[in-house]
């Protein structure tokens, strides 16, 4: 079962067009990581998603439930944390588990203190006067206590330093580790993304570009650095290149399509390949093609 | 509900201190007496004034400063993502945070007062303040967060809200301008709790669409919120518009209470005034035929003074009435009664103030006004100004004036001199006004020893009963000798028939007694009547000299089923009951002047109105009011 189904997701702003027909859907137990530049329309997914904005066409369901109308139902099995960690900047950690605790069926205050303990966060103190990456682990220990099915996370290490956003990593594997719960999530972080996520997508102008496993997205790209003319070159030629770069005499390029089984080098030509990371996989498809 | 709970428990929670703040400053009208104050207020009236004054400001302020804050600033802080992140209905966030706000200021104000009453302060709060300040607080609330949602969005949409603001202010300004110069006051006054109450559902409906569907969005929330509250508040002010236009198609079927009627000398048009159904105390002034059952309403004179009544001609054809306008002058207005339908149009003529004194001639052509010192004859005809000059004479109250004739004009001046040295006297001078020649003539002085006033004067301006104040005496007077003899009675009711004979009750014992006096004061007839109390009528019929008498046995006015009309032959002493439980329409309340000729409405408890035929004494209904309708005599 699919714990989030986008249909055809249009969003508008007056004459622009944030999301263009956006379809995927995340299965239960996955973990999705939707990557895209600014203004690609991630965090209008995420508000169409969240039921906080309505579509001006398709739809997006949440645990089987149409976001826009049964936002509240939906909810109740689903934990939130926003780009920017939100909550009344007066209220303690202990006093925002305290209101969050009845809105949700289970709630897990035991085990929000302990968290805030292991990271030395203070549960009385006022959260506006956290600082952002503690504030960030207050809110991802907000969205874990009611235990819910599914996860939500807007750009969750947006602006924080690396310890803090490997720190909230360490949190979201753990909680994966124990529970299974299905993860949606956004972000810039794409070497964190690349160790939780299972499956990616790109939004590039408000299209979704790519919805594919990681695993195979990696096994599909390579990068190829060969000099020009020849055989090699011919047979490279019938990959589909992504990025192509000059570097000195020889050309560089990041090609889709490969396939270890039958490597498209001939061999004993003189041609280098290698793996990509997610993130340069990312760069190459969104990036500038020089 | 348990979401909205918690919510409103985190509200009332979060801002606890302003409670504590309000139960602090509910102490500072109670050490007030202590220090010097203004004088001549008991410490309890300080107490209960401060604390008063005190909680006014600090709930219109906290209701101001909630109203714009609680959702607004979180939305436009992009805080309002934390309560849509969890289970939260937008209908619980907006009610909880609104109702949350609402606790917060009346509990703060509760919390000022609670010190002031437990130490016995004096608390006068009138019931139109109270209502104010129960639906004020929750206006201001609902309407704070909407400007403020409105300014903080800074969008284009700001310019339809100043726009809409703009068109809605000003057609309800213009609707109570006409309500209120139609004597309707009440009306607006009601119109504005009532377009309160509109404002209020209004700005919280608004608000609650712009959190339930604009959510997170602040500008997205502005429109929903805009067209929200310009849509509700366009079909209230819609509404509106057509309850006035409502109010102003009352006819007399539609009245209450009838306050004042008062017949044309002749015909059969009577003017009325009473409130009209389930229009908030709108009296309109009507003219009403009872024959043809055609009536006319007329603008009323802006202050709504209820004893004001167009002025007939003696055949009653022609009647005049003042138009308060806009200026704050008068028009005159000439109604003609001739023809079926009763015509009004303009005459040209203006008064800068209320005339104190407005008299129209026999044939309705002319028409004599004192206006402050100033008297002026107009002809309603051509619209020529044929006489102006200062009134002549000593000044003093009661001026009347009474035209003789088309060309003449009777005028009464009276004055009280209190002079040292000299005796006291009370003066009445009588001129005659000749208006061709614009002449005044001298035709008599009376002096009294004690103030008076012209009480009742006979339509050719020949006898006026004057009215001692101090003792209650009553002198019938020749005002063309300047001869005054004493009548015989020393108290009301009685009444001045055309011709100079007087009507008069006397008290004989438990009799009572209808005495016809001739104009030399000798008693010419007397009637028994059963009942203590009497109300006459005026001749019916020239020639036949019949009167209609209502009696009661109460001496408590109030209850007219006890009424008994009777018509009683002058000439013989005879009397014939014609009807129960009716009291008569003339002059109500008030006669002005002498009984006007054929009289006959006599009204119903019950709110009808009967035409008395003279001939036979046979009652005919003319006119159905209502509701039960209440008299006064």
């Amino acid at each position: 079962m699919s714990l989030i189904q986008v249909e055809g997701l249009t969003v508008r702003y007056g004459r622009r067009t944030a999301l263009d027909g956006v379809s995927f859907e995340v299965p239960d137990g996955g973990v999705y990581a939707l990557l895209g530049r600014n203004g690609a329309g991630k965090s209008s997914l995420v508000r169409c998603l969240l039921g906080e904005q309505r579509p001006a066409a398709g739809r997006t369901m949440l645990l089987g439930r149409e976001a826009w109308r049964e936002r509240a139902r939906a909810l109740t099995e689903v934990g939130v944390v926003h780009e920017s960690p939100d909550a009344p900047p007066a209220m303690t950690a202990r006093q925002l588990s305290r209101f969050c605790a009845p809105l949700y069926p289970r709630w897990d205050g035991d085990g929000f203190s302990a968290r805030l303990r292991r990271f030395g966060i203070p549960e009385n103190v006022a959260f506006g006067k956290l600082s952002r990456g503690q504030r960030a682990q207050v809110a991802l220990g907000l969205a874990l206590a009611p235990e819910p099915r599914l996860l939500v996370l807007d750009d969750p290490t947006l602006g924080l330093d690396p310890v803090a956003r490997r720190a909230v990593f360490e949190e979201l594997i753990g909680d994966l580790a124990d529970r299974g719960t299905t993860v949606f999530l956004t972000s810039h972080d794409l070497g964190g993304v690349e160790g939780i996520a299972g499956r990616a997508g790109i939004l590039q102008d408000g299209r979704l570009v790519l919805d594919e496993e990681i695993e195979t997205l990696k096994r599909r790209f390579r990068r190829v650095s060969f000099a020009p003319g020849g055989e090699a070159a011919a047979r490279l030629a019938e990959l589909v290149p992504v990025a192509v770069a000059s570097r000195g005499w020889r050309v560089e390029a990041v090609v889709s399509g490969w396939d270890d089984d039958h490597p498209a080098v001939p061999p004993g030509a003189t041609v280098e390949v290698s793996a990509l990371t997610l993130e340069e996989i990312f760069l190459a498809l969104v990036g500038d093609p020089q | 509900m348990r979401a909205f709970l918690a919510l409103l428990r985190r509200e009332i929670a979060e801002r606890r201190l302003l409670l504590a703040g309000a139960a602090l400053a509910g102490l500072v009208p109670l050490v007030l007496p202590w220090f010097p104050g203004p004088a001549g207020l008991s410490p309890a009236d300080l107490r209960g004034g401060a604390a008063l004054g005190l909680a006014a400001v600090a709930v219109s302020l906290l209701a101001l400063g909630l109203g714009s804050t609680v959702l607004a600033a979180d939305l436009s802080e992009g805080r309002l993502g934390f309560y849509f992140a969890r289970p939260l209905p937008g209908w619980a966030i907006w009610a909880a945070k609104m109702l949350g706000a609402l606790l917060l200021t009346a509990g703060s104000g509760a919390l000022i007062l609670l010190p002031s009453v437990l130490a016995g302060g004096t608390f006068e709060v009138s019931v139109f303040w109270a209502g104010s300040a129960l639906l004020g607080i929750p206006v201001l609330l609902v309407v704070s967060h909407a400007v403020s949602v409105m300014i903080r969005s800074r969008s284009l949409w700001l310019a339809l809200d100043v726009g809409a603001l703009g068109l809605i202010g000003g057609v309800l300004w213009v609707s109570c301008r006409v309500l209120w110069r139609e004597g309707a006051q009440m009306l607006v006054v009601w119109s504005g709790f009532g377009f309160a109450a509109c404002l209020l559902v209004a700005a919280a409906a608004a608000g609650l669409v712009q959190v339930v569907r604009g959510r997170t969005d602040l500008r997205r929330g502005h429109r929903l919120l805009s067209l929200t509250l310009w849509a509700l508040l366009g079909g209230m002010t819609l509404g509106h518009l057509a309850f006035v236009a409502w109010v102003f198609r009352v006819a007399p079927t539609d009245l209450i209470s009838l306050l004042s009627v008062e017949p044309a000398p002749a015909g059969g048009w009577i003017a009325l005034q009473a409130p009209a159904r389930w229009r908030g105390g709108y009296t309109p002034v009507f003219l009403f035929n009872v024959d043809s059952g055609r009536f006319l309403r007329l603008p009323t004179q802006g202050e709504g003074y209820w004893w004001s009544f167009p002025d007939f001609s003696a055949d009653g054809r022609r009647a005049v009435w003042l138009e308060r306008l806009e200026s704050r002058t008068y028009r005159v207005l000439a109604l003609d009664l001739s023809g079926p339908e009763a015509e009004m149009r303009g005459t040209g003529v203006y008064f800068s103030e209320s005339p104190s004194s407005l008299e129209l001639s026999p044939d309705g052509r002319r028409l004599a006004a004192l206006t402050g010192n100033r008297l002026t004859v107009d002809d309603l005809v051509t619209g020529r100004l044929l006489y102006s000059g200062e009134m002549p004479g000593e000044r003093g109250p009661g001026e009347r004036l009474l035209f003789l004739g088309p060309h003449r004009l009777r005028l009464f001046a009276s004055v009280w001199t209190d002079e040292p040295g000299v005796p006291n006297v009370w003066r009445l001078t009588t001129l005659d006004l000749e208006i061709p020649q614009r002449r005044l003539v001298p035709v008599s002085r009376i002096e009294l020893p004690r103030q008076s006033g012209i009480c009742l004067l006979s339509p050719e301006g020949r006898w006026a009963v004057l009215h001692e104040w101090s003792s209650r005496d009553f002198q019938l007077a020749d005002l063309e000798s300047g001869q005054a003899i004493p009548l015989r009675t020393s108290s009301d009711p009685l009444a001045l028939l055309a011709d100079g004979r007087v009507l008069l009750l006397h008290r004989e014992g438990r009799r009572r007694l209808v005495g016809l006096l001739g104009p030399d004061g000798a008693e010419t007839l007397r009637v028994q009547i059963p009942g203590s109390r009497l109300q006459v009528g005026g001749f019916v019929a020239p020639g036949q000299d019949l009167l209609v008498v209502s009696t009661t046995d109460r001496e408590t006015p109030g209850d007219d089923r006890d009424w008994t009309s009777w018509l009683v032959d002058l000439r013989t002493g005879s009397r014939r009951l014609i009807g129960r439980g009716m009291v008569q329409a003339t002059g109500f309340p008030f006669p002005r002047g002498s009984l006007p000729a054929f009289h006959r409405i006599l009204l119903r408890r019950g709110g009808e109105l009967f035409d008395a035929d003279p001939t036979n004494g046979h009652l005919r209904r003319v006119l159905t009011l209502k509701s039960p309708a209440r008299t006064t005599d």
